[in-house]
């Protein structure tokens, strides 16, 4: 967290278990802007504080769009590792293997069947941060953007455009199946609708209401 | 001119034609005191150019006319010579009703009518102004300085106001066949402020039957099986006559293009704007100047004539020129004219300055119908005639307008384009102005327009009831189809795969094979054991609605889309100027039209989304 930060954001200490509540601060990591959580590690533990920053930490890997998950590379995994490597099995995950400047007692290769981002840093040295950028642009597909293409800008465009595909999709596979052209226009119909509300030169419901969601009328 | 005083009367209709007659009747049958108007009692419901009802669109006017109590569909089924399905191969959505009239006996059937509507008068007479009372239509003088105290009047004077034919060089003020225009009341109207302009259309020549070679034709017969306009048509129809079909060529077109500078349009003598729809074939010629040859349709123009129609060819060249380029046509080579073609320039009103019930906004209890709201064809005239007639009315008796929605029927279509797009050359109904045509099909009018019409008071409870009932059996075969299973057989199976669909491995219900466009419910029938005798109308819309369930579906939802923005009311006193954000552009269209809800904003031309999101933060803002 603080590497990536680049200030003193949370506390940081030798002892496992120091990071109890969730500590949040928005990033820019390359191309990628991140809203960062800096979480409890994963642990059994009695401590029921410690325990509960453990449950929050669990709550906010359900929610998260990325993880990254930090090994301590100068010792070999645990048990505890193993569930949490398990547990990032289908996700859009990059394992983080700190402490790279110590002597290695875990190699990257063992973490590859879990997730295909490993990524070898140290956040004491500062080193290995271009490796973890690299990671997380090619996940978010950040480094495949062309900023001359089409963009959409928001949920409602993309449903417009999903939207609009599928009713072409329809619409051809009525046209196939020997359906007569009164039919196939009503599914371009819906398409045209679609795109037309994406490019602002149809008004409907969904862009009226997306108006007064957007901005305060007032009184 | 000395004035005397004349009866008094709740309604006037000015003008007896296809609008006018639809207005005349719908308002003296919802009772009010009606008189009917007309330059000439011989020329009721006179047809000066087609003799035929219906065609694509057109029909479905025809369809909801009759559905909403009118007449034309049936005065169209007892007259007809020949009728036709037209785009039979293309959908339901796009099937439409045509047939060749008689042209004397639509007249005399339809002056029978109106001479013997209770309530009704019907006089010669040409009226050449219009009173008001406190800025309300309140009489109508005749040019013998007659003057009838009306409550309301409605105005249906088709080509005539201000007439002025055209043929080649030479132009004379007229009326369609010889009578005369309409001389006066178009000054009467611009002193009220309403906004006049001048639209053209033209027709073609008539020939003499003997002078027509029908074997070098290609002869078009009539449908073997006739399906009637009108809903309460029961009895068999059959066709009385052939039409034909012949081409110009390239001779035809080097003559029309060599005389081109004797024609009025072309030298500027015509300053009237011309249908874009109904071309005359020197603007065929023109403007397709890549097309080789031109279709035509040579339709006879009753039983009792033989006066032939040459459809395709209307002009406004010299008459001699006019025969020598028809002579040019295989058939027509010694073809002889009995009427000459002509262009024919009239006054007409901006329908933006109408309301939706078809009143000028500048004269309450003033109407307008047909031709003078700068529409084209008979049709489209008596779909509008009714509701000025019915919303006439409604008005005399203190009622609410009637006013179709857009996904109501075609009706609602043609009158919301013309009052809030306006038009700006002689307006036709095509399929592709209605957004729902999957919908809004001929053959379910009276589905959709028969309950409005008998609440309006036109449609009677014996004609609803029938509906009811037809549509109970359709929604019960469907029903009885969704359930019926349906085992794999040679025989179907040979017949799906002749017709090119996937042959049967297993069960499947009877409703999903008719899901299959290359197959109908009559195929199903071998294997229907206890399928009920239906009538052929019951039968179609179970076919229809079986199959295109998801689409209708579909096209509801659109409707639903719609009818939100028609919910957003704005208030009839709406101050446009005083909303900031509005274009210029914006605010003078939507002060012009007054849109009644937001649906109806939107669709004025020149008003973007952008205003349209303006305007609604607006409403929000003074309305909450």
């Amino acid at each position: 967290m603080n590497l990536l930060a680049g200030c003193d954001k949370s506390i940081v200490t030798a002892q496992p278990g120091t990071t109890r509540d969730v500590v949040e601060e928005t990033v820019r990591l390359g191309k990628a802007v991140l809203h960062l959580s800096d979480t409890a590690g994963l642990r059994e533990t009695a401590d029921p504080v410690e325990r509960e920053g453990v449950s929050r930490a669990r709550r906010r890997m359900e929610e998260a769009a990325l993880l990254i998950a930090v090994f301590d590379r100068s010792e070999p995994l645990t048990a505890e590792d193993f569930a949490l490597l398990e547990s990032l099995q289908g996700r859009a995950a990059i394992a983080v293997l700190n402490k790279g400047d110590l002597p290695a007692a875990v190699e990257a290769e063992e973490l590859r069947p879990y997730t295909a981002y490993t990524v070898t840093l140290s956040a004491k040295q500062g080193e290995g941060l271009s490796a973890l950028i690299e990671a997380v642009e090619e996940l978010s597909k950040l480094n495949r953007f062309d900023p001359s293409a089409a963009l959409l800008a928001n949920a409602r465009q993309y449903h417009a455009a999903c939207r609009a595909a599928e009713a072409v999709g329809e619409g051809l596979s009525a046209l196939r199946s020997g359906f007569t052209l009164d039919a196939v226009t009503i599914s371009l119909t819906d398409a045209l609708a679609a795109l037309l509300e994406l490019s602002g030169e149809s008004v409907t419901e969904a862009v009226v209401d997306e108006v007064f969601s957007r901005f305060c009328v007032g009184k | 001119m000395a004035l005397y005083p004349m009866e008094e009367y709740d309604v006037a209709v000015i003008g007896a034609g296809h609008a006018g007659i639809e207005a005349a009747m719908a308002a003296a049958r919802l009772g009010c005191k009606t008189v009917l108007f007309t330059l000439t009692l011989d020329g009721i419901a006179n047809m000066p150019c087609n003799p035929s009802i219906g065609g694509t669109a057109k029909g479905h006017l025809v369809r909801e006319i009759d559905a909403l109590g009118g007449q034309m569909g049936i005065a169209a089924d007892v007259t007809f010579l020949q009728s036709r399905m037209l785009n039979r191969g293309k959908g339901p959505a796009v099937h439409s009703l045509r047939v060749q009239s008689d042209r004397a006996q639509y007249h005399l059937y339809m002056k029978r009518l109106v001479e013997n509507q209770p309530g009704l008068d019907v006089k010669q007479a040409e009226i050449v102004d219009i009173l008001r009372t406190d800025g309300r239509a309140s009489a109508v003088v005749t040019r013998l300085g007659g003057v009838y105290p009306v409550k309301a009047a409605i105005l249906c004077c088709g080509t005539y106001l201000e007439g002025k034919i055209h043929v080649g060089e030479v132009s004379y003020p007229g009326g369609p066949d010889a009578v005369s225009p309409a001389v006066g009341l178009s000054e009467s109207l611009r002193q009220m402020g309403l906004p006049l302009r001048r639209f053209k259309t033209g027709t073609p020549a008539r020939v003499h039957r003997d002078s027509i070679d029908f074997d070098k034709l290609e002869r078009q017969q009539g449908d073997e099986i006739i399906c009637p306009f009108s809903f309460s048509t029961t009895k068999p129809l059959v066709n009385r006559v052939d039409c034909y079909i012949a081409y110009t060529n390239e001779e035809t077109h080097r003559v029309i293009l060599e005389n081109l500078h004797r024609s009025p349009l072309y030298s500027g003598r015509i300053e009237g704007v011309g249908p874009r729809y109904c071309p005359s074939i020197e603007d065929k010629v023109v403007r397709f100047a890549d097309k080789k040859r031109h279709q035509l349709f040579i339709e006879p123009m009753g039983l009792d004539t033989e006066e032939y129609y040459l459809q395709g060819m209307s002009s406004s060249l010299p008459e001699d020129v006019q025969i020598r380029f028809l002579r040019t046509i295989k058939g027509l080579e010694r073809v002889r004219l009995m009427r000459t073609a002509y262009a024919i320039e009239y006054d007409c009103i901006d329908p933006l300055a109408l309301t939706p019930a078809l009143e000028c906004k500048a004269v309450p209890g003033l109407f307008g119908a047909g031709q003078f709201n700068g529409t084209s064809g008979y049709e489209e005239a008596a779909a509008q005639g009714l509701m000025a007639g019915i919303n006439a009315a409604r008005k005399v008796q203190g009622k609410k307008p009637v006013v179709l929605s857009r996904s109501d029927g075609y009706i609602g279509a043609l009158i919301d384009d013309l009052v809030t797009k306006g038009c700006r050359d002689p307006y036709r109904m095509m399929t592709s102005r209605s957004e729902y045509r999957l919908l809004l099909r001929q053959d379910n009018a009276d589905e959709r327009l028969m309950p409005i019409g008998h609440e309006i008071g036109l449609v009677s409870d014996e004609t609803l009831h029938r509906m009811e009932e037809k549509y109970r059996l359709v929604a019960a075969e469907e029903k009885r189809l969704q359930k019926l299973t349906i085992s794999p057989d040679p025989a179907l199976n040979r017949l799906l795969e002749e017709r090119g669909s996937a042959p049967l491995t297993q069960a499947v219900r009877a409703a999903e094979l008719i899901r299959r466009p290359q197959i109908g419910y009559r195929d199903l029938l071998p294997y229907d054991e206890n399928r009920p005798d239906l009538p052929a109308e019951v039968a179609e819309q179970v076919e229809i609605r079986i199959r295109y369930a998801g689409y209708i579906a579909r096209q509801l939802r659109q409707v639903e889309q719609m009818k939100r923005l028609e919910g957003k009311k704005i208030p009839p006193d709406f101050d446009y100027h005083a909303v900031t954000g509005l274009r210029l552009e914006a605010i003078e269209k939507l002060s012009a039209v007054r849109p009644e809800h937001i649906g109806q904003a939107a669709g004025i031309s020149g008003v973007s989304p952008a205003d349209i999101s303006v305007l609604l933060v607006a409403l929000q803002e003074g309305g909450t």
